[in-house]
């Protein structure tokens, strides 16, 4: 009796794994694929292969040229910048609808809302004429100012309902102690939030290393180009000769290494974005 | 009669206390969103060309006119093209991604590092897998996909280089990217109170019950989240598609609404690009409007 049940059990967690398994090599497939690409011969991309019959760092060599390195750089400037800009501004808007009450709030928070469904597209049209004429164009000013300017509705409606989860009793405490709206900001409200916070921030941080559409529209100078679109006008809009695959891949690879990085120093991701950690 | 105006004095730097904190977004709404917003209703019924000119000459409707006269046959296909993938694409994003964050909640060793795995596809940026996947799922006999279907004795299939094909691939591609929705499932299924699950197996409720009346209603807010963004990005996809290297039958099959303005814009006709993207803000507000208006199947923590 009792060994059947454990039985079950094993073939349970047997079949479980071969799902997990299962999935994990349809997940890992274009990323092992990218990399191992970018290791092969022109000869071994010309056939198509799989995996590479010798490994040579030869794309990474054509890849990497001076004009890469010096996107790299202006990537991870507007990168940090933004995760800055984007974490502070948001969680000061969130923390303001989300536990203070004046009058008016549900109307702001609706209007915030709202631009949530406004098409990109439909603004950036106008944004252009407007950055034109105060000279932003052709440089990261279109790319840095917005994200401090609320860091967008996205993030502010996450972190309001983080923060709702937060109860309203911890708050009146330390009012009653007499701390003020700021202090309770940020000494009581952001600690609790800091796994919703290094959410926004590492989502800030990709938003705009993957950032393309933006770049795309107000910039049109190689010099101040972030990688996205650097790679774009190389490998993909290219009048000229595009370079094979593995040169292609090598660039990508690199391109994916801060990510991966500041991905597995995340651990909040890798939890979830936990709302369990305000109880009690 | 004093103490009446300090108390209002008061109550209004309460006030302004208070709405400091929302000032950014306030104003950041004002001359990045509404601002440019008013400026494209206006160039809309204007005809201007470029964004160095100035607003050019007032021309009413006509530019909307246009959209459903001259250019209707595009905009008719690429409205549907960018229908039929939210239709498909968005209710098979939200279940898999649900199924996905279950499956990653089991007590089994080594989850964690699934859940890196999962998620790895969506930390690709636009550019790289525009790049990667017109590589992998491009139709010749020697991309990555076509050779595995062949080993295994499945004749090639034409993938990203057919106006047949290139919908399929495209909806199939962004599958790879359900860790993003993932990852706040997660969070929501393991913040459920185990005390529920404690009871209802004392009731003797069975798996699929616990499923159905406790798991999925806890994540009503993540749903109703997940949804809504869904809704919304899908109606604007753009970047996943212009950044694909294929073949132009295969890229046309891929005419996205916002690929559309985009070309309306490179081609100098700035007052048209405003017009159909005012048209594309108007559905995707009336569609966002009425799954808010039905939103009262949300359920916050706080209510407990």
């Amino acid at each position: 009796m009792t060994k059947s049940i454990r039985t079950g059990k094993i073939v349970r967690n047997v079949v479980k794994y071969v799902v997990l398994v299962l999935l994990a090599v349809i997940f890992l497939f274009p990323v092992v694929e990218l990399i191992l690409k970018s290791f092969m011969t022109d000869l071994d991309i010309r056939f198509g292969l799989l995996f590479p019959t010798s490994f040579t760092i030869k794309p990474y060599v054509d890849a990497l040229d001076a004009e890469y390195f010096w996107w790299l750089k202006n990537t991870l400037i507007i990168g940090v910048i933004n995760m800055v800009g984007i974490t502070l501004s948001s969680s000061l808007c969130a923390y303001g609808f989300a536990k203070l009450r004046f009058k008016g709030r549900e109307a702001f928070f609706s209007v915030v809302l709202a631009t949530l469904m406004l098409p990109a597209i439909c603004m950036q049209i106008p944004l252009y004429k407007m950055y034109y004429g105060m000279g932003w164009t052709n440089s990261w000013l279109p790319l840095i100012v917005p994200g401090f300017f609320g860091g967008g509705a996205l993030n502010i409606f996450l972190m309001r309902q983080y923060m709702r989860g937060i109860p309203d009793t911890i708050c009146e405490a330390a009012k009653i102690d007499g701390a003020n709206k700021f202090v309770i900001y940020a000494v009581i409200i952001m600690p609790m939030c800091l796994p919703i916070a290094g959410y926004v921030m590492l989502t800030a941080f990709l938003g705009c290393w993957n950032d393309f559409m933006t770049p795309l529209l107000y910039i049109n100078e190689p010099s101040i180009y972030n990688l996205s679109l650097g790679l774009y006008y190389r490998y993909v809009n290219n009048a000229g000769s595009i370079p094979p695959a593995n040169v292609q891949m090598a660039a990508a690879t690199i391109m994916l290494i801060p990510c991966a990085v500041l991905f597995f120093f995340q651990k909040v991701l890798i939890n979830g974005v936990s709302v369990g950690a305000v109880k009690g | 009669m004093r103490a009446q105006t300090s108390k209002k004095t008061r109550a209004a730097i309460s006030w302004l206390s208070s709405f400091v904190f929302i000032l950014p977004v306030v104003a950041g709404i004002l001359m990045f969103t509404m601002f440019p917003m008013v400026s494209s209703l206006i160039y809309s019924f204007t005809r201007t060309y470029t964004t160095v000119q100035g607003v050019g000459e007032w021309v009413g409707f006509e530019n909307y006119g246009m959209i459903f006269n001259e250019y209707w046959p595009e905009i008719g296909k690429s409205l549907g093209t960018t229908f039929l993938f939210t239709v498909i694409s968005l209710p098979l994003t939200l279940v898999l991604s649900f199924g996905l964050a279950l499956l990653l909640t089991k007590d089994v060793k080594g989850i964690k590092g699934f859940r890196v795995v999962y998620y790895l596809p969506v930390m690709i940026p636009t550019v790289v897998s525009g790049i990667l996947w017109s590589m992998l799922a491009n139709g010749s006999d020697m991309s990555a996909f076509n050779m595995i279907l062949n080993a295994c004795g499945i004749p090639s299939f034409t993938f990203y280089d057919s106006a047949d094909t290139a919908m399929f691939t495209f909806i199939v591609m962004g599958l790879f990217t359900i860790g993003s929705s993932m990852i706040l499932w997660i969070a929501q299924i393991k913040s459920v109170p185990t005390a529920l699950y404690e009871v209802a197996d004392l009731e003797g409720a069975s798996a699929f019950v616990k499923l159905i009346k406790i798991t999925i209603p806890m994540c009503t807010p993540i749903i109703f989240y997940n949804l809504i963004m869904g809704l919304i990005n899908s109606l604007q996809v753009f970047s996943n598609v212009i950044t694909l290297n294929i073949e132009p039958s295969g890229k046309e099959a891929l005419d996205f609404i916002v690929v559309q303005i985009y070309d309306f814009y490179n081609s100098t006709d700035l007052s048209m690009a405003c017009a159909l993207s005012w048209i594309l803000f108007i559905i995707i507000a009336i569609l966002s409007g009425l799954t808010f208006k039905f939103n009262k199947w949300v359920y916050y923590g706080e209510d407990v």
